[in-house]
């Protein structure tokens, strides 16, 4: 298996036990303090993942890395927060489905920015990924 | 606003976040040091807001789920840079998005939830996504 799988295979199984424990997590936390405590815990386990390789990363990668993250971090909790308002008053069940359609947006622009390619089962492959996606909600 | 126009922008924010998640890919970030900065970025705004508005009740058990939660969503940020360091984007969150399968099984097991016969053939079509995008990259 190479690098690549690896990442993927290990990010597969971090999502699954993460989204099992924000689930647990929601019922017995106001989501507010539930982020505060899971986004500090979070940034203490990336500061020690690192810290190990933060020698071998030059200045211009630290610097992209920062602006990125920020750029990124912001965008993850303002996301959080409207997903939150929406579901004050919209139903779950259109609202989920909706945000997983995200996954086409995201494949679709990736494709065509970065000239991903895919053969026939990978097309075939993202097409049901969706389908069953939706089915999950 | 209405819930919809809240939900237009939420789309646009996970759209974004899976995207930029590329772009630091591509642009040579460190998948540590840039899982760091969003965590600790979050982290910052969550704890200030919290502290604004008055700090939330949260119990031992949501305590607990928080960390492994939290520690293990740093852990998915870091693996998924590096898988997309590697990989295209159009398979890496195809692939990671069916992750709802398994989920499903634990919540069924650990918490009592049901399956339904759409859950069960989302299943059956997720085991099949899995294998045409592992072999889905043009070579």
């Amino acid at each position: 298996m190479n690098a690549g799988k690896k990442y993927l295979a290990m990010a597969f199984v971090t999502i699954v036990i993460s989204s099992f424990f924000l689930k647990e997590g929601a019922m017995n936390a106001e989501p507010l303090m539930f982020a505060t405590i899971a986004y500090g815990i979070g940034t203490v386990v990336a500061y020690l993942a690192h810290r190990r390789d933060i020698r071998s990363v030059d200045e211009k990668h630290r610097g992209n890395s920062l602006k990125f993250g920020t750029v990124i971090g912001v965008a993850n909790f303002f996301g959080v927060y409207l997903i939150l308002k929406a579901l004050e008053t919209g139903p779950g069940t259109v609202i989920f489905p909706v945000l997983s359609l995200s996954l086409a947006v995201i494949a679709l622009v990736s494709i065509a920015a970065f000239k991903e390619r895919l053969n026939a089962k990978g097309k075939l492959g993202l097409m049901l990924a969706l389908l069953s996606v939706l089915l999950l909600q | 606003m209405e819930w919809a126009g809240y939900l237009a922008l939420a789309f646009v924010s996970y759209s974004a976040q899976g995207l930029l998640f590329k772009y630091a890919a591509h642009h040579g970030c460190d998948k540590y040091l840039t899982t760091f900065y969003v965590m600790l970025v979050v982290f910052c705004l969550s704890a200030v807001i919290s502290l604004i508005l008055g700090v939330g009740a949260v119990t031992s058990t949501g305590v607990l789920a928080a960390a492994i939660s939290g520690s293990t969503y740093a852990l998915y940020n870091i693996f998924r840079v590096g898988a997309l360091l590697e990989m295209p984007a159009s398979i890496v969150y195809p692939l990671l998005r069916l992750y709802n399968a398994p989920l499903l099984f634990l919540l069924v097991a650990f918490t009592g939830e049901t399956m339904t016969a759409y859950n069960a053939a989302g299943v059956l079509l997720a085991l099949a996504s899995v294998y045409l995008l592992s072999n889905g990259e043009e070579k």
